[in-house]
């Protein structure tokens, strides 16, 4: 074919390509882009949801939530779920590598430790929130049998009845509070993401990424004389940097946007609002307050603590991996 | 090669793409075609936004039946409020549609979406501010006599008691003009232990935050002063009210604490069922709540043999109450069906609607008059029963708990939720936690002045200060 024909070819093929793009690319101007512009000048205005009369207030929002302590209060609150980020990555971790054994029946298993993923969330709630119930549910019935047996004199945890936490943070104040450590309705979300997490999209990203490491490079560490540890430490795992580095960024900012659904249909934000975060914050002062200008100022230092982490984590993470 | 690349190698892009159109098109006239009818033929269906309570159906029935050109479909799913405004303003609203308390009035009036009633209601000699229960017109009616509200319903919680567990522990039934001693002995005496020491049923179940709107003017308290320039949750009135419930709680121990109620369900989120499943499964003698919890009552009364009375709350120092208001509806002002949204809204107000909703148990209807005769005390549903009088007697003693016109409920009851949960868990004393309420709210409040310069001078006008 000549260039002058290829040429024409493309031409004739342009008009139906644009044509084939253009309802999705109106679609994300008018859906997406839209809106994100909208919500970036919002965030400088005192736009209510109220009234369509709106001035504007410059950096005001921002400075207002400078001195909001819920703003600060729910910032932890999200910021608490990441204790379970590294228990949820060991955990795909080490499923992915029983599952790259060669294990009959591998296929099932892999199905299974998914099924989580792709049942429906509100079901996996009301399902946790029977095995949290401290009184009939699974969780505490194993804790109160685990303790009977240690001789341990320890009271079982309220779950999502309590302000506790693992780090003794104050329900009211961001400060430390003794009295306020243990396992409360925090923790209790967090033990069910872990656990949706565990066998999810992680453990299917690590298991690729297993199999992807060339075979003769465990057997060079193996004949060099190298343990099933040392092996996993020196060649496995900076193979898996990337990936690795990956799912960190990911669970960073699903874990900056999330714990509106759970907060919504386990604990309705309670007790005492510990279970709210920024996610549900931006949804009541926009919604139910009908602050939108303040709502959008809010998802805009949201989004930015989200780029500052991923750029710290590219600084810092295995970013030339990641691009090699 | 793909079966799309076999495709357009046959028949070319452009051929393609024309047909993926037509294709498209056809498939959007087919659905348009056989689409479901909006309504019955020749006649005008309004849309009502409301909830999904099976007594709707009735109601809207004898609508139909009293004006045989219209009818009305229920729509459940779009009731929130930002929903409400957005469909309003942009002109695809509903033409008729709920709204609950005086914060979501006056948002709605703000935002322009409610047609104003009043000359409607004048032509036909509607006079709400004679007419309705007084605690109805805070709710619908603005301060200057706009009338943009209509109340589908109105009710303050009374006591609900089981005559059956009473007369199982020898206890005399409440009577209307208890005191609250009388009232912590009679919880106390109902409150049933088993052998293993856990409780059978509890004397009194109730919700915090429904039973300190109940009891609030009752002790004298307000949440804001008069002028809605400062939260008043922290004076004497209002912590003595927070510390009446929690004693119930963990002093009488007659009201079950939030592990308690953990105890109660299978379930084990917080804040628990409510009390209204509670005392359906006979976890409770006595109950805080309204007399819309017919609805389900009734259903105990006929296959549980449940035996039911109910009282009048006791009077801490005012003979006021407040737990419960008024679900109303607004019309919108660009309905498509403007004339038969109004006829809508007169109905709500007529004789036929008032009887049947009280007939219904679904609180009382907005026009008090109905409930001052034979047919509302001896219900033609509930026949025998004595327990209606008790929450006419009760609404005659309510009183609005006013909000403030520079802060949304919805932020006020954030906080005083927040707070009452420590209380509840006790893990604060309520004087500290209505002190907190009171200076998070205040401090919001203030807030909100200072961004708004129309606000500040309301605000300085109504005697506030910064």
């Amino acid at each position: 074919m000549s260039a002058g024909s290829h040429r024409r070819r493309e031409k004739n093929d342009l008009v139906p390509a644009v044509l084939f793009l253009a309802p999705n690319f109106i679609g994300f101007l008018v859906f997406t882009a839209g809106p994100v512009f909208i919500s970036l000048m919002s965030s400088f205005t005192d736009r209510s949801l109220l009234t369509p009369q709106w001035q504007w207030v410059g950096f005001r929002n921002y400075q207002d939530m400078e001195t909001d302590s819920l703003f600060w209060i729910y910032l932890v609150n999200t910021a608490y779920y990441f204790i379970g980020l590294p228990i949820s990555m060991i955990g795909s971790l080490f499923l992915a590598s029983l599952l790259h054994q060669r294990i009959r029946a591998g296929a099932v298993f892999r199905t299974l430790l998914f099924l989580p993923s792709f049942t429906a969330g509100v079901a996996l709630m009301l399902l946790w929130k029977q095995l949290l119930n401290p009184d009939f549910g699974a969780i505490n019935a194993m804790l109160g049998s685990a303790f009977e047996h240690l001789h341990l004199n320890i009271g079982l945890p309220q779950w999502l009845n309590s302000t506790h936490n693992l780090m003794a943070i104050n329900p009211e104040r961001v400060r430390l509070d003794p009295p306020q450590f243990g396992l409360g309705a925090r923790d209790g979300l967090m033990l069910m993401g872990i656990w949706t997490g565990i066998g999810g999209g992680n453990m299917l990203l690590y298991l690729a990424a297993l199999t992807n490491i060339p075979e003769e490079l465990s057997e060079a560490a193996a004949l060099d004389g190298a343990g099933a540890w040392q092996s996993f430490r020196a060649v496995t795992w900076p193979q898996l940097a990337p990936t690795t580095f990956f799912i960190i960024v990911m669970s960073c900012i699903g874990g900056f946007q999330g714990g509106f659904d759970q907060a919504r249909v386990m604990t309705g934000g309670g007790p005492a609002k510990t279970t709210v975060t920024l996610a549900y914050y931006i949804y009541q002062k926009a919604f139910e307050q009908f602050q939108l200008g303040y709502a959008s100022a809010v998802s805009w230092v949201l989004f930015a603590l989200v780029l500052a982490i991923t750029l710290l984590n590219w600084r810092f993470g295995n970013s030339e991996d990641l691009v090699s | 090669m793909s079966i799309h690349d076999g495709i357009t190698a046959n028949i070319g892009m452009k051929t393609f793409l024309l047909i993926t159109l037509a294709a498209l098109l056809v498939f959007t006239f087919g659905m348009f075609a056989t689409r479901p009818s909006d309504g019955s033929p020749g006649k005008t269906t309004l849309v009502w936004v409301t909830d999904q309570n099976p007594l709707r159906t009735e109601q809207t029935t004898l609508f139909a039946r009293l004006h045989p050109g219209d009818e009305v479909s229920i729509d459940p799913g779009n009731g929130d409020t930002q929903k409400v405004i957005v469909q309003c303003q942009a002109g695809v609203g509903p033409d008729v549609f709920d709204y609950w308390g005086e914060g979501n009035f006056t948002a709605f009036v703000k935002s322009g979406i409610a047609f104003d009633l009043t000359d409607e209601f004048a032509k036909r000699g509607i006079r709400p501010q004679q007419e309705w229960w007084p605690l109805a017109l805070p709710w619908t009616v603005t301060p200057d006599g706009r009338v943009f509200g209509v109340p589908c319903n109105v009710g303050v919680d009374a006591i609900w008691f089981r005559k059956d567990l009473c007369d199982a522990a020898h206890v005399p039934y409440p009577r209307d003009s208890w005191s609250q001693q009388e009232f912590i002995d009679t919880a106390e005496r109902l409150t049933l232990k088993g052998s293993n020491g856990k409780v059978v049923h509890y004397g009194f179940l109730f919700d915090f935050y429904d039973g300190y709107d109940e009891f609030l003017p009752s002790f004298g308290g307000t949440l804001f002063n008069k002028a809605g320039t400062a939260c008043t949750l922290d004076s004497p009135p209002s912590i003595a009210c927070v510390n009446f419930l929690k004693d119930l709680i963990y002093k009488y121990h007659v009201s079950p604490s939030p592990d308690d109620e953990q105890s109660m369900t299978t379930g084990g989120d917080w804040g628990g069922l409510g009390p209204i499943a509670y005392f359906r499964k006979s976890l409770g003698a006595m109950a805080l709540g309204g007399r819309w919890w017919l609805a389900q009552l009734r259903g105990d009364i006929r296959d549980r043999q449940f035996r039911l009375g109910s009282a009048v709350p006791p009077v801490i120092r005012f003979p006021h109450f407040s737990g419960g208001g008024t679900r109303a509806i607004m019309v919108n002002r660009q309905s498509k069906h403007l004339r038969e949204a109004i006829e809508f809204a007169v109905y709500l107000a007529t004789k036929d609607y008032s009887e049947l909703l009280n007939d219904q148990g679904d609180a009382l209807a907005g026009p008090s008059r109905f409930a001052y005769t034979d047919r509302y005390l001896h219900n033609p549903r509930d026949p025998g029963q004595d327990y209606h009088e008790a929450f006419r007697k009760t609404l005659e003693m309510a009183t609005p708990l006013h909000g403030s016109p520079f802060i949304t409920m919805t932020e006020v009851d954030d906080s005083i939720t927040r707070q009452f949960d420590l209380v509840k868990l006790d893990q604060k004393s309520p004087e500290q936690a209505m002190r907190d309420a009171a200076y998070e709210i205040n401090d919001a409040l203030k807030r909100h002045v200072r961004r708004d310069p129309n606000l500040l001078k309301l605000y300085l006008a109504a005697g506030g200060v910064l």
